[in-house]
């Protein structure tokens, strides 16, 4: 703590003569709404309406004036800090710089509300909190810090802001690199691990040797490794969405779950949306998000904005956004990626459960609650739920609706199907609930995967925990340009092969760890998923050939069996996921989309198309994040979610 | 327009329709095997005492015409190949074919009484409609003696009992179900095309029941049903010329297709009467129909559906056999028993039920006991 520390900033009463005795919530409660009058903050009427309110929610008294914007954040905390008996200070007027004091976690600060600010003359720790500053208190920050302390009241958004600013490079450090010193292992940093890299040298090695001595044969046994490759994916595929159709008549949380939680059970519930160049579409995030069915007051909304996003802060704050929201500004620096930001966000979660959702997402309502008794029907190895997701914009575009077909199939079948059959469950970007201690236990998002959400679905998995669906939608945009589609999807297969080299570079521990199943099942879905996209072309160009060239001319470079295999696998596997996406938009009642399926192979042509390109990027730029344009669709924000 | 229902519709309650019967795979299992042993009791008696059925043989002896090693080029004579895989991999021959058969007969006994349970009919009313359908000579006869007939006769009440759960439940595995069975029916049976046919006939007048008020619903619920059937036998049919040059389509299987040998008119009333009389011989179906003329008749217009569909294809020259359309018409029956039914209707079906069996079994020349008793010697 280099910084002397002046008093510039701090108003009210001197010293830090803090109640020994702590207080329980409800009394300090009462009497905060009464100081909260008599400093004229809050009218008697809104104070009764919030005590209202507290018995029905249990929620603090001040939270609940916050959340219906009857009162100021600095208002409350200053009533706060009068009421203590210790001055206020405002941290935002207060230059901050660096600290050096690298054995505190920021983390675990922001979560116990206190923030060193710098040190007196005489060596007094100045420390800024959001906690009411009992003697106890001060005497725990006082062993931590290794020094007398003089404790002043802030709010909690103000001890944020100083963590932000103080621990700047180590927030950033361990958003970036903190799975990655922790496990290495588990980290998508390195894409290729030594044994990973000598075996792929020595199969291209071999396959070079094989195609000298005997090309033929060696062509034969490619074409009919590929076309098995793409018909064991789909196969796969379309028995666990079988699976999942089987469970369809059971639904993980009922309406009577919901209706048994009691307002004053829920617990706080942090809600994160990474935004980045989407000022587009955050007037319609708030909106979004008001529409939530939960206790404002148990609600933390974390907007993280990167910090050269000038646009989308500036969008936000005209927003005006309700008390409930915080922006969190993400530090520049490498990589700059979604599980980063989120990474910064978790830093500073206070919530018991924990959700990510895109800015343009629309989640129904109820969610939240839906999650909640998910987790508690679930037991403690359930660490994530995953709520389904679907398209407002589906029928916007040939992109759109194909975009429906598939996502109705993997959110409705696949997923519900994976889940029943206890295999593993990738994530998907956005409307994943976490247990938030488990999420920190698992080592948050690993900044260097594309699919950050798909490794950690894995990871988890693999670690033992359980990974579950709740039966709630969340709206999103679907991408209706083409180019747009394949950088994303390029990303989202990029990623899937990251998340396949990383969780297999031990095969033998985790299939030791997690069983023969899981294994398999990952193996099959993650890394079966790019390469059925890889092997398109080679089987389309093989369906073309043979259908100008009769098999007897091929017969010299193809045997017929081989030839045979290729074409009606292409043929099964094609129909099969038309199938599937057929019944997937049935069973989501867009009757008018089921036809649509039948030009499934097309849209699998563009997947084919962003695999090369992601197969491409995984050698060339492995951590660059191909980043999707939201907000393009020219649909009214209320289209096709009612 | 108002915008459709795109959220998931609700989750059944009723425990009736969500639950299955037995609960458990293995309990399901179990059932099943029990109720095919009498089948397979005949089969091994039948092997036994030297019987050989002229249908299986035939069907083992086109899988021993393809060839060793099967090449591509066999594929012009693989067709129906899920039958001629299995008495190509399956030792045993003829007999083993007839055991597979008697299996089957037990798998769609399980799900037809699964069915009536499901629907809350009374136990001893499952009882006599079940001893009634499978102690048909007529369904012994083609358990044991046509697999290829019998195979798609069974995943075509597979099909029904799963276009029913789709269309009257909104369950989409039973979409599945139906699709998928019909689609391997297709690749058992040329007279698969047939049931096709009568599902494709009976899906817009159940849909129509069920999703009226949502728009396109008729047509997206026809096109998920018939899509496996198309999409296989179009595969098929791809492959089959760029390797064989060739399309053998199923119908080239029925040599008397499209003849009319007695005129077209006089055809079509040869086979009217000719399904009439098997409806008479299948009392279970004519009951639930009129049940359903009185209290549903738009499901009424989609059970009768199979009658006409038996009626074009005999009329065109097509299959199926006579003892294939009884057991087709006595499966039917049984599916579309209504929930629940009343002392009354419980009274009609067991009466027409005993009576139905006891005639079968007393008149020799009754479709299928003639046969059987031909086969068992007597």
């Amino acid at each position: 703590m280099a910084q002397v520390w002046g008093h510039g900033a701090v108003r009210g009463p001197a010293g830090s003569s803090a109640s020994a005795d702590a207080q329980n919530v409800s009394m300090v409660s009462d009497r905060i709404g009464d100081a909260l009058v008599a400093a004229g903050r809050v009218s008697p009427e809104q104070r009764d309406w919030a005590l209202h309110v507290q018995r029905r929610t249990g929620s603090h008294l001040g939270a609940i004036l916050l959340a219906a914007g009857i009162i100021s954040r600095q208002g409350l905390y200053q009533t706060l800090a009068e009421q203590w008996g210790v001055p206020f200070v405002d941290v935002t007027t207060v230059p901050l710089a660096v600290s050096t004091r690298r054995d505190l976690d920021p983390e675990r600060l922001a979560r116990d509300l206190w923030v060193p600010l710098g040190r007196h003359r005489d060596g007094t720790y100045v420390v800024a909190t959001a906690r009411r500053p009992t003697a106890t208190l001060q005497q725990a920050i006082a062993r931590e810090l290794g020094g007398p302390v003089a404790l002043l009241a802030t709010t909690d958004w103000d001890v944020d802001y100083a963590l932000r600013h103080l621990f700047r490079d180590q927030l950033l450090d361990a958003a970036s690199h903190g799975l990655w010193r922790r496990d290495k292992e588990r980290s998508a940093r390195t894409v290729l691990s030594r044994s990973q890299a000598l075996i792929l040298a020595a199969c291209v090695g071999a396959l070079a040797a094989a195609a000298v001595v005997a090309p033929r044969a060696t062509f034969a046994a490619c074409s009919a490794l590929v076309a098995v490759a793409f018909l064991l994916s789909v196969v796969f595929k379309f028995a666990v969405c079988l699976v999942g159709a089987y469970h369809e008549t059971f639904v993980e949380v009922t309406d009577t779950d919901v209706a048994a939680l009691e307002d004053a059970d829920l617990p706080v519930y942090t809600v994160l949306v990474p935004c980045y160049r989407e000022a587009n579409v955050v007037p319609q995030l708030m909106a979004n998000l008001a529409a939530l069915d939960y206790p404002a007051a148990k609600l933390e909304v974390l907007l993280l904005l990167e910090e050269d996003d000038d646009e989308t802060r500036a969008a936000a704050v005209a927003a005006r956004p309700p008390a409930t929201v915080t922006f969190v500004t993400v530090p520049r620096g490498q990589p700059q990626t979604k599980p980063k930001a989120c990474n910064v966000g978790l830093a500073f979660a206070r919530g018991e459960y924990l959700v990510i959702y895109d800015a343009e997402d629309r989640p129904e309502p109820g969610q939240l609650k839906k999650a909640i008794a998910a987790f508690r029907k679930g037991g403690p190895e359930l660490v994530c739920v995953q709520a389904a997701l679907n398209y407002f914009n589906a029928e916007e575009n040939a992109l759109t609706r194909m975009f429906t077909l598939e996502y109705s199939f993997w959110f409705d079948y696949m997923l519900t199907g994976l889940s029943a059959l206890g295999l593993p469950i990738p994530l998907g970007g956005t409307s994943n609930h976490f247990r938030t201690d488990e999420l920190r236990l698992l080592g948050g998002w690993d900044p260097f995967n594309v699919t950050e959400d798909a490794d950690l679905g894995i990871r988890a998995a693999a670690l033992g925990k359980r990974v579950g669906v709740v039966n709630s939608t969340t709206f999103e945009e679907a991408n209706n340009a083409y180019g747009n589609f394949v950088r994303q999807r390029s990303r989202w297969i990029k990623g899937y092969l990251q998340t396949t080299l990383v969780h297999l570079r031990h095969p033998v521990e985790l299939v030791r760890t997690v069983g023969w199943k899981q294994a398999g099942g990952f193996a099959l879905l993650i890394g079966g998923t790019p390469l059925s996209f890889l092997a398109m072309p080679p089987l389309l160009l093989l369906l073309m050939v043979s259908l100008v060239l009769p098999p007897s001319m091929l017969a010299s470079v193809f045997p017929g069996w081989v030839l045979w295999v290729s074409l009606a696998n292409f043929l099964l596997g094609n129909a099969l996921m038309v199938y599937v996406s057929m019944m997937g938009v049935f069973k989501r009642r867009r009757h008018r989309l089921v036809l649509w399926a039948l030009i499934n192979p097309l849209y699998w042509c563009l997947h084919a198309v962003a695999a090369y390109k992601a197969l491409g990027q995984l050698v060339l730029r492995p951590h660059y994040w191909e980043k999707t344009a939201h907000g393009l669709t020219a649909l009214p924000p209320s289209a096709g979610s009612h | 327009m108002a915008s459709p229902p795109y959220r998931l519709p609700p989750a059944l309650t009723e425990r009736w329709a969500a639950a299955r019967w037995p609960t458990t795979l293995g309990r399901r299992s179990l059932l099943r095997a029990g109720l095919s042993v009498p089948y397979v009791a005949l089969a091994i008696w039948l092997d036994l005492h030297g019987i050989r059925s002229a249908d299986n043989v035939r069907l083992e002896h086109a899988a021993e015409s393809l060839g060793s090693p099967v090449t591509v080029g066999a594929m012009a004579h693989a067709f129906p190949p899920v039958p001629l895989a299995i008495a190509r991999v399956l030792p045993g021959g003829a007999a083993a074919l007839g055991i597979v058969g008697a299996l089957c007969a037990g798998g769609i006994l399980q799900l037809a009484w699964e069915r009536l349970v499901r629907a809350q009919v009374p136990h001893w009313l499952v009882a006599v409609l079940l001893v009634g359908v499978g102690g048909a000579p007529v369904f012994w006869f083609n358990a044991v003696d046509n697999l290829v007939g019998f195979l798609g006769v069974a995943l075509f009440a597979v099909a029904a009992a799963g276009m029913l759960d789709f269309l009257y439940l909104g369950r989409t595995s039973g979409g599945y179900a139906a699709g998928l069975s019909l689609a391997l029916a297709v690749l058992c049976d040329p007279a698969a095309l047939v049931y096709v046919g009568s599902i494709l006939v009976a899906v817009p007048f159940l849909a129509w029941e069920r999703f009226r008020n949502e728009p396109s619903s008729i047509r997206s619920a026809i096109a998920v049903i018939a899509f496996p059937s198309v999409a296989v036998l179009g595969a098929w049919a791809f492959l089959e010329w760029r390797f064989t040059g060739t399309v053998h389509h199923p119908l080239t299987l029925a040599p008397r297709a499209f003849t009319f040998p007695l005129g077209v008119t006089g055809g079509f009333l040869r086979a009217a009467s000719h399904v009439g009389w098997q409806l008479l011989a299948a009392p279970i179906f004519a009951v639930t129909a009129v049940l359903l003329l009185f209290r549903r008749p738009v499901a009424f217009l989609a059970l009768v559906a199979v009658p006409l569909d038996l009626v074009v294809t005999v009329w065109l020259g097509l299959h199926p056999s006579t003892e294939q359309g009884l057991v087709l018409l006595d499966l039917v029956g049984l599916l579309a028993v209504e929930r629940r039914p009343g002392s009354l209707v419980s009274a009609v079906l067991a009466i027409e039920t005993v009576a139905g069996l006891a005639c079968a079994l007393v008149l020799t020349d009754a479709a299928g006991t003639g046969q059987l008793l031909h086969v068992l010697g007597l």
